[in-house]
């Protein structure tokens, strides 16, 4: 390897010796003068300040702030399911005419359109923990449906295409199949009507009494056949 | 008075431990007259600009004078004077850098070297050492700093290596391949007068 000899004398001699003699710049005639007068009016306080010193408080308190606001962030965050939770995306509430909630609807294959209700009704049936054993003997749990499929609403769709389902027992069964949530459609709020207590009472006499002259329709008979 | 004229008979070293010892400013007009106009004339090619230039010898003396008892005696006046200069010297052009940058009005005014009242002349009156001199102040100004500086400090002030190595605090391989680059740079950017 070639050793390069930076003091090669003829290597740029000529600008060397262009360059040593270049004119000497000097300074003005009241240098001096201006100088002394600064040195005398101690006009120099830019040049006196010192660096500040480094401070291991002063550099570590914008990092500390900002790692106790992060702190402080993630633990006085509020739960994230609350705040995921979109209160337009999830399903409505039914309510009741007397302005209650009605919590939860069920469905039973076997007794379709059976809505209980936990405060209108003493039969209601609450479902919101099925796990749980009523607390009451009138409540009575029911399962919720497995699937998302609403025998009130569906269709089954090999009977449908092989045309056994003109013969199917259950005529209530629509035809349409729902779309999975498992959970039945939110057909819109609806007012339910209270019998009026009177108009049950009339019937109810006019079911008495027409119970009581069949009986003794029936009474007069018996006494003919044994006479 | 006979004492100024033993103070002017002694050395730079000398002289500022008289100074040192004694507070007494006589040895300091001294030291001061003897180097002014070199480090003008340093200052002045590393920076080119002349009041700029007058500011940074004028701050450099002021900082002598304030830190006068920072100098060691085992280290030569000349280089730990010169050390300050070039310090100053090149805080001002990274001043300049950053005002140029953060700077609306991009003009190169502050780059072109301002041209000394006397050494002015008529284009028709200048010889050609003359416009030679402000090509080559004009290709310096253009040299990295970093080069630039020890070039400056070699070939127009004349220091030694070693001297060169203590101002810049610099190991001395690093000192001479800076000056070679150095000149190489300021060779290639005059190339119109010297063959390569």
């Amino acid at each position: 390897m070639e050793i390069k000899d930076y003091n090669d004398k003829m290597e740029f001699s000529e600008l060397k010796n262009d360059l040593k003699n270049l004119p000497k710049i000097g300074t003005p005639d009241n240098f001096e003068y201006n100088l002394y007068t600064k040195i005398q009016n101690k006009s120099f306080a830019n040049l006196s300040v010192q660096r500040e010193k480094f401070n291991l408080v002063k550099f570590f308190a914008p990092s500390a702030i900002v790692v106790t606001a992060l702190i402080a962030f993630f633990v006085f965050l509020p739960n994230s399911d609350q705040q995921l939770d979109n209160p337009l995306m999830s399903e409505p509430q039914e309510i009741t005419s007397n302005g209650q909630q009605v919590v939860e609807t069920i469905q039973n294959g076997s007794a379709p359109n059976q809505e209980v209700s936990t405060t209108s009704n003493p039969n209601s049936v609450n479902l919101q923990s099925p796990n749980k054993a009523p607390a009451s003997p009138n409540i009575v749990a029911k399962k919720e449906n497995k699937y998302p499929i609403n025998r009130n609403q569906s269709v089954a769709v090999d009977e449908f295409i092989s045309g056994d389902n003109k013969n199917r027992s259950d005529i209530r069964q629509g035809n349409v199949v729902n779309s999975g949530t498992g959970r039945d459609e939110f057909d819109g709020f609806f007012v339910r009507e209270q019998p009026d207590q009177k108009t049950l009472e009339k019937y109810r006499a006019m079911i008495d009494s027409v119970k009581r002259a069949q009986a003794k329709q029936d009474s007069l008979k018996k006494a003919k056949k044994t006479k | 008075m006979a004492q100024d004229k033993i103070l002017v008979e002694l050395t730079d070293e000398e002289l500022i431990k008289v100074f040192q010892q004694t507070n007494d400013l006589a040895p300091y007009e001294i030291l001061v007259k003897r180097y002014k106009d070199p480090l003008m004339n340093f200052v002045y090619r590393f920076v080119g600009d002349r009041d700029a230039c007058t500011d940074i010898v004028q701050d450099t003396m002021i900082k002598f004078y304030l830190n006068k008892d920072s100098y060691r005696e085992f280290a030569k006046f000349s280089t730990w004077i010169y050390t300050i200069a070039g310090n100053l010297a090149k805080n001002e052009l990274k001043r300049r850098r950053r005002r140029n940058i953060f700077s609306l009005d991009n003009s190169d005014d502050e780059r072109t070297p301002q041209i000394e009242d006397k050494s002015f002349v008529a284009p028709d009156r200048a010889t050609d050492s003359e416009i030679k001199n402000e090509m080559i102040q004009r290709a310096l100004l253009k040299v990295k700093p970093v080069y630039r500086e020890v070039v400056i400090l070699r070939d127009v002030q004349e220091f030694s290596y070693e001297e060169i190595a203590e101002i810049t605090r610099l190991s001395i391989g690093t000192v001479k391949s800076r000056i070679n680059r150095g000149r190489n740079q300021l060779q290639k950017l005059l190339k119109n007068i010297y063959r390569e």
